[in-house]
């Protein structure tokens, strides 16, 4: 087992933990942070506490990603914080793999939409929908991650949700009242 | 050319988040990351005590405290009083160059603290330099150059342990 090598001083391990792990880690951090040089600064930050604590680490308690997940969840929100503000992903390429040119710009669109929505939920929401809907994460690893009972993980997703549900809904009304109406020179 | 997007219903936003998972897929951290990483790695030693092996340090100092405190119970309890000299506490704690002087059978504990409620915790921050010198691998959570730390400081005023504060810590918040 990696852990259990790297516990015991091999390099190699740790270095081999950090490849399976860090894509995930830095996808969560970036979601979270808005901020790819911030991710980039939690996944070091993640990892060097892994470093730091693999000592202590007992798998039994929580599953390596669980346990991940939870310190980088803490680092960004410390780090967001320091930063005062978030920065938009607007600008961020989103590859969709369709056949259908058309359905791939609505996703596109859709995908850019839920982004930013998911950017200014507030930070407790904003978890809680990352680790269960985009890095589907069961409840209880949620839980065992954000460090709550289930039961608030439940609540926090289905407020989470549909908060944002709402803010897409506010985002496309707006959009439709600000079209402006063509006209036709024949 | 404007493209009017329908707002999503519950289905559908779980379809948009599988999308944007799907589109995050590629994205990783450049490799300037792993190797300041396995510099730290480097910096910090070759081997890290494993939970069990500290967990067996405890026990073996126990064990060693325990069989000390049985074997001072013995000797007390087999010599014969008139040749046991009385001596002050502050005698009995000190070196046991004061047992070689035939003054008392007690020998000190040196690593245990008279009176554990004395101890007090301090928190406060330093230069992640200062700790970098004495081997630790810290980078400073806020940027500022600093990192907070915990002591642990007997009554006499000399640390007796210290820790970095746990990003753990938040989540009790």
């Amino acid at each position: 087992m990696l852990i259990a090598r790297a516990q015991a001083g091999e390099r190699e391990a740790f270095a081999l933990l950090y490849r399976r792990h860090q894509a995930t880690v830095y996808r969560f951090a970036r979601a979270m942070t808005g901020c790819d040089t911030l991710a980039e600064d939690v996944v070091q930050e993640v990892f060097l506490a892994l470093m730091r604590e693999l000592g202590r680490y007992d798998a039994s308690r929580a599953a390596l990603p669980t346990y991940l997940f939870g310190v980088a969840r803490n680092i960004s929100r410390h780090r967001a914080r320091g930063l005062h503000r978030l920065t938009s992903l607007d600008a961020a390429d989103d590859v969709i793999a369709t056949d259908d040119p058309s359905a791939a710009i609505t996703q596109s669109d859709r995908v850019r939409h839920v982004r930013a929505g998911i950017a200014a939920l507030p930070a407790r929401y904003r978890e809680v929908i990352l680790l269960c809907d985009v890095h589907d994460l069961s409840y209880i690893d949620a839980a065992a991650a954000l460090k709550v009972p289930v039961g608030t993980v439940r609540s926090r997703l289905h407020r989470a949700r549909q908060q944002l549900l709402e803010r897409l809904h506010r985002r496309e009304t707006l959009a439709s009242r600000m079209q402006v109406p063509k006209r036709c020179v024949i | 050319m404007s493209r009017q997007t329908v707002p999503p219903d519950d289905s559908e936003l779980r379809e948009t988040l599988r999308a944007m998972a799907e589109a995050d897929a590629s994205l990783t951290t450049p490799s300037r990351v792993e190797a300041s990483l396995m510099e730290a790695w480097d910096a910090r030693g070759p081997s890290v005590p494993s939970r069990s092996r500290a967990r067996g340090v405890t026990w073996t100092i126990m064990a060693v405290a325990a069989s000390l405190v049985v074997a001072m119970v013995l000797q007390e309890r087999g010599a014969p009083r008139a040749s046991r000299p009385i001596t002050s506490p502050d005698e009995q704690t000190s070196s046991p160059s004061v047992e070689a002087q035939g003054k008392s059978p007690y020998e000190a504990i040196a690593w245990l603290d008279p009176d554990p409620a004395s101890l007090q915790i301090v928190r406060l921050r330093v230069a992640s330099a200062t700790l970098a010198e004495q081997g630790y691998a810290v980078s400073d959570l806020d940027g500022d150059g600093s990192v907070e730390i915990e002591m642990i400081v007997g009554a006499d005023g000399a640390a007796r342990s210290v820790r970095i504060n746990p990003v753990w810590s938040e989540t009790v918040r």
